[in-house]
Order: structure tokens, then sequence, then C-alpha cells
């Protein structure tokens, strides 16, 4: 009897797993992770090389000095004054180059989860240098972090991207890079 | 049995080679659309003309035609790399998306403009497919073998009483 009630319980998906979505919801998941791709894909179309702005106080340069002049968190203003605006184009570098990579991750739907993760914190920092300065509305930058979270947590690569046709194929391998692989997407 | 007609059958369904095509069509469509926009420009200008939805705050890819061109070309060999189901030519567009965006960065670098007029959403395209064409390039030949191997486990099966 307890072996019949056995077999003919639903199967629960592993432990760690994500379960797989209908048609419908990976279709709605997908179209999120295209969304937030092409939101870091224009994103980075104004963060112009090689001074981003800080020559002329306009791009980049302009808007990470919105931290200083309208402080969010203290710490992180103290952060954004003493480190960030001394090593700027370090800095200007590093968001170019961190939010190409996050659209074309994204939108390709490639280690989707550590990307949308990492789009998260990205998001973060955002919120902490501009969400006080008029006449940002703080709630598009919680809405950024809140959709990433959601990429995350529905492992959105999985339909229409990447990360749907590369997990079976690395689904046996053994390794720590697949083993990486398969916790990142 | 024959291992090459295993996975010439299983190949016929390979969704990395489709994926490649999906990513070689974007390039060609993007890289097309960029040659029609800068029509008429400096080959190599600096400023290029821009893909945008200004009212709608979409700014998108910038070019001049030789950056347009070199965009379809990359597209183009993804695209017969995914058609034909051969990873080479899947590794020619990533080899040549990398170089696109290598170049982009080292002009940026030195402080110049570049040769092929692209801004930061030129860059992220460019990483798009040089990441995706050269996981997919990687990817296929283990997915036909995936797809060898099931169809010989089917042969077999199917043929036991």
């Amino acid at each position: 009897m307890a072996a019949q009630v056995q077999a003919s319980a639903p199967t629960a998906p592993p432990t760690g797993t994500v379960p797989a979505p209908t048609r419908v919801e990976g279709a709605t998941f997908a179209l999120l992770r295209l969304f937030v791709g092409a939101l870091w894909l224009t994103g980075a179309n104004w963060k112009i090389p090689p001074d981003f702005g800080r020559d002329t106080d306009g791009g980049l340069w302009h808007f990470t000095t919105f931290a200083v002049d309208n402080p969010v968190l203290p710490p992180y203003s103290w952060l954004v004054e003493e480190v960030v605006l001394e090593h700027f184009v370090v800095f200007g570098w590093f968001v170019l180059v961190s939010e190409a990579l996050l659209g074309a991750l994204l939108l390709a739907g490639l280690v989707t989860r550590a990307a949308a993760l990492a789009g998260a914190v990205l998001s973060l920092t955002i919120l902490l240098t501009v969400a006080l300065t008029p006449p940002e509305w703080p709630w598009s930058y919680y809405l950024m972090i809140a959709v990433h979270l959601a990429v995350f947590a529905t492992a959105a690569g999985r339909t229409w991207g990447l990360d749907g046709i590369l997990r079976p194929i690395v689904a046996d391998r053994p390794g720590a890079s697949a083993r990486w692989y398969r916790r990142c997407s | 049995m024959n291992a090459g007609l295993v996975t010439r059958s299983g190949a016929g369904s390979l969704r990395t080679a489709r994926a490649l095509a999906v990513l070689g069509a974007v390039g060609v469509t993007v890289g097309v659309a960029g040659l029609v926009l800068a029509i008429g420009d400096d080959v190599t200008g600096g400023t290029g003309s821009q893909l945008k939805a200004q009212r709608f705050d979409v700014n998108l890819f910038t070019f001049n035609p030789l950056g347009a061109l070199a965009l379809t070309a990359v597209g183009g060999c993804a695209l017969v790399g995914g058609l034909t189901r051969r990873a080479a030519w899947g590794w020619v567009a990533a080899v040549g998306a990398t170089a696109l965006a290598l170049q982009v960065l080292v002009q940026w670098r030195a402080g110049e403009g570049n040769l092929l007029a692209a801004s930061g959403t030129n860059l992220s395209l460019d990483l798009l497919l040089a990441i995706g064409c050269a996981v997919l390039s990687w990817a296929m030949p283990l997915e036909e073998q995936l797809a060898g191997d099931a169809t010989e486990t089917g042969a077999v099966a199917g043929a036991s009483p």
C-alpha cells in the first residue's frame, strides 16, 4: 500500500533545481530576461571613453557625482568621493565592460543566474548613487533590482536561451567548471 | 554500425546549430540595417549613424559602412555555420566578433575614436556574438555525439525482441 502511494505521488524535482516552467511561464521569463539584457545593452551606449565625461562634467562622471551631492548612504558617498572619483577612468572602464557584458550574457541567456545577480548588485550601486537626486524616481531602481532577482529565481536562460541548450550537454560532465556552470545557469 | 551515419541522422535536430543560425541572423539583420543607415557616410568615419528610437529613449548601435559590413560578415559566418551545422564557421564568427570588440577597446584605450564608429552598445553586441558563437561551436560536436549515442541506443533497443 505504502509502495502504491509512493508510486502515484507526483515526482518532486531534485533538491536545488528549478522546476521546468510551462510554455507560457517560460516565454514570460525569457521576455523578462531579454528586456533586462536590452536595458544594459542600451545603457552601455553613453559610457564614453577615454574620460567618461570627467573633463566636461558630463556623462558617467556627472551621474557619479550625485552620490556625493545627494548622499543616499553616507559610507557609500565617502567611498565614491575618496576612491571612485579619484580613480574615475578605471571605474568608467569597469562600468562600461560590466554593462556591455551583462547585456550580452542576459540577451544570450548564458550563465543567466550569475549575470542576474551581478545585475542586481550593479542596480543597487546605481540606486545608492542617484536615488535621492531630483527628479530621479527611486522606485525605478527598486524595480530594477526586483526584476534581476526574478530573472535569477526563475533561471530565465533555460527558455529561449543558451543555458537551455548547454545544460543538457554538460549535465553529466565531471569537473569543477561543469559544476560551476550548472550553478551559474 | 556506421558512426558517420549515426552522427548525421542525429545532427538534423541540433539545437546548438539552430541557436548559432539565430545568432548569425541577428548579426546579419543588425549589420544590414546599419549598412542601410550609414550608406553615404564616410566609410571609416568616427561619428557614424545610430539606430535609435529617440522618442522611447532607445539608443542602439552606431555604424559607419565599415562597421556595418564587418558585423554583417561576422553574422554571415555564424549563419552559415548554423545552417550547415559546421562548428568551424561558428569559430570563425567568434574570432571575428572578438576582433571587433578588441579593436574598439584598444582604440578607445588609446584615446582615439574608432575605425568602426562603435559605441558601448556595439561592444555589447560584439561580446554577445563572440561568446555565443564560441560556446555554441564548442558544444555542437558534443551535442552531435550525444544525439549519435541516443540514436545508437534507440537502434539497439528497437532491435531487441
